[in-house]
């Protein structure tokens, strides 16, 4: 559902780095749901020979801080990001990048549904219209949402969305959210729809993290790291909003597949 | 000595208006009953209402929701959807038989109709057709969504310590076959109209009278405790099917429902009435508080009135806040020059009645 000739234009930048012999990079910017992503690099859980991911992101709040200007990413707190990323400059230039993935960055999806669901039992009961305009306007005021746009209109590289992952199964505060594969299919494709009108590309929680419907298996939130320094703080037990490496693993491999695949879909679209 | 000998200044038309400045003008209201900050108050009626809904709201009054939208969702979005215009989502409620409706189906005095309209595939409420931006996508949901907003109706009703409602017309459009009443002409927004099936009712003063009654004893049956107030609305009809010229038409139906309201409120101490009528459509005001179409209320109109209850209500019952005698803003004083260069009509407004001007010449 991307638009045709954005992802022909995105897939024309990646074929071409495709073509060369040299490591393709990809960054990662977002909020502390990154950690997952960034320690199962470190760690080596995940390895792609391939592929040099840089990350550019702060936690909480801190994460609207990160602003875009003449083609870099930007920060005002240099110091809080040397800790999360190991760089020293407050900015990264996005055009050494042959990707980018907003990843986390407050798309509390889990949040977004619980409060539909507390209004509608069954969300074959509203039309798609309010569902899709429900979901753009809960997707619009984010932060993330002025950075993809900027991103994509300066740039032509593949721009994915991952969101912040649904709450872990031993969570109590949502444990009554119950949602049918239905029901997850068409929220899904109105969050897809909101970040394909930036020219994004929305890249939704791998199925193999998800456990009913709309959690996250609970193994992959357990030992779950904190995002800054590079020591091995973890989150309390009862935090059920964080994810770990294995986590990573899996998203990180969601975001090469997706990557590999973008030579063919430009086959289809053409 | 006689009995105008003592009355205060209010009761003579050259000491109350002929000799004041027009924001000068105080007292036009003498409240029955407070609206505390932690009462529940709902809203209902015509688009008019929606100014008590917002105002309560500004001012950190309880303004009661009974049927919420997901709370994600942005306010713009969910308003389009009808949320958080009324109480509940009744869509404008223009005359009390429509009224009186509701409050029958969502107390089970009367089966709720199975009756939907439909246009270009999608499905519309015939007693609220534009609740949801582009119809339904069933007349399965839109039975579905009606209960559930019966249910709000209900809940309003029963958890509110103050409703107030807003009259707005005489006029309206049955179905001869059922009785029902519409919320619009069918054809208008939504559905197609059958003359043999679609008549024209333009209530009269003992109708309304009795509706307003039948709808005040079910408001007390369902909640001893709560407290009504009615007012009307200032805004000329868009459209008469009267035959009448549309100026003595809206003078016929303000005028109805003025005497309906006033003849209610007398010696019943759980209903009152607000003035807001008398405050924007008056000669004393002269017709400041309208737009260049002499319709819409401006912003400036409604600020003017919605200050006037609160002041009165400050004044009566007392509030930390309370500033001016009851109705006058001399310290705020709007200059005439000024409301007349607020000539923003209050657009915010959901008023379907509003596009039955786009079937005029």
């Amino acid at each position: 559902m991307t638009n045709p000739t954005t992802t022909y234009a995105m897939t024309r930048c990646w074929a071409r780095s495709e073509g060369k012999q040299s490591l393709k990079k990809v960054c990662i910017c977002g909020n502390s749901h990154i950690a997952a992503l960034k320690f199962a690099l470190r760690d080596r859980t995940y390895v792609n020979p391939q592929l040099d991911f840089q990350f550019w992101g702060l936690p909480a709040k801190k994460f609207r801080t990160i602003g875009y200007r003449d083609g870099a990413l930007t920060t005002s707190d240099a110091r809080m990001m040397r800790e999360v990323t190991g760089r020293d400059s407050p900015e990264l230039e996005l055009g050494e990048y042959d990707a980018i993935v907003f990843h986390g960055c407050e798309i509390t999806l889990t949040h977004w549904l619980s409060s539909i669901k507390t209004v509608f039992e069954d969300l074959s009961e509203i039309p798609d219209s309010f569902l899709n305009e429900g979901l753009r306007s809960c997707f619009e005021p984010l932060h993330v949402s002025q950075l993809i746009r900027q991103v994509t209109e300066n740039h032509e590289i593949p721009v994915f969305v991952s969101p912040n992952p649904f709450v872990s199964v031993a969570n109590k505060r949502f444990k009554k959210l119950r949602v049918s594969v239905a029901e997850l299919e068409r929220f899904q494709r109105g969050i897809a729809l909101a970040i394909e009108e930036l020219n994004g590309i929305y890249l939704s929680q791998p199925k193999e993290t998800i456990k009913r419907c709309c959690f996250t298996d609970q193994k992959f939130s357990d030992d779950a790291q904190i995002l800054r320094g590079n020591t091995d703080r973890r989150r309390r037990k009862n935090e059920h909003n964080h994810m770990n490496q294995k986590y990573g693993v899996s998203v990180l491999a969601k975001i090469v597949r997706h990557l590999n695949d973008m030579p063919s879909k430009i086959k289809t679209h053409a | 000595m006689n009995p105008y000998t003592n009355l205060s200044e209010k009761s003579f038309w050259r000491s109350a208006i002929a000799d004041l400045n027009i924001f000068d003008i105080h007292d036009l209201w003498d409240p029955k009953f407070a609206f505390d900050r932690h009462h529940n108050v709902s809203t209902f009626g015509s688009c008019f209402a929606q100014h008590f809904s917002r105002a309560l709201i500004t001012r950190g009054y309880n303004w009661y929701n009974a049927e919420p939208g997901p709370a994600a969702f942005s306010p713009a979005v969910l308003k389009k959807y009808g949320y958080g215009v009324f109480s509940a989502r009744t869509g404008n409620i223009y005359t009390v038989r429509a009224f009186k409706q509701w409050l029958m189906w969502a107390f089970g005095k009367k089966r709720v109709p199975s009756e939907f309209w439909q246009s270009d595939g999608r499905f519309f409420d015939p007693f609220r057709p534009t609740i949801f931006a582009g119809g339904f996508d069933s007349a399965e949901d839109v039975v579905k969504h009606r209960k559930a907003t019966l249910a709000a109706v209900k809940r309003a009703v029963m958890d509110s310590d103050r409703l107030v409602f807003t009259l707005g017309l005489t006029e309206a459009w049955e179905n001869r076959r059922t009785g029902v009443t519409y919320a619009m002409c069918p054809g208008t927004v939504a559905g197609r109209f059958d003359a043999d099936l679609h008549r024209f009712k333009n209530f009269t003063f003992a109708e309304i009278g009795k509706d307003l009654e039948d709808v005040l004893g079910m408001l007390r049956k369902a909640n001893r405790d709560l407290r009504i107030l009615l007012t009307v609305s200032p805004v000329p009809l868009t459209a008469t099917a009267s035959s009448k010229h549309v100026l003595v038409a809206t003078t016929h139906s303000k005028s109805v429902l003025r005497a309906v309201a006033g003849t209610v409120v007398q010696d019943n101490p759980t209903v009152d009435y607000f003035p807001s009528y008398e405050i924007v459509a008056t000669t004393p005001f002269k017709g400041i508080f309208y737009a260049p179409n002499a319709r819409s209320v401006t912003g400036a109109g409604v600020d003017f009135v919605m200050d006037s209850f609160f002041s009165c209500l400050s004044a009566k019952f007392g509030d930390e806040e309370a500033e001016e005698p009851c109705g006058s803003l001399s310290k705020r004083r709007l200059s005439l020059e000024n409301v007349q260069k607020q000539h923003d009509e209050s657009d915010d407004d959901v008023c379907d009645d509003a596009m039955l001007g786009s079937f005029g010449r």
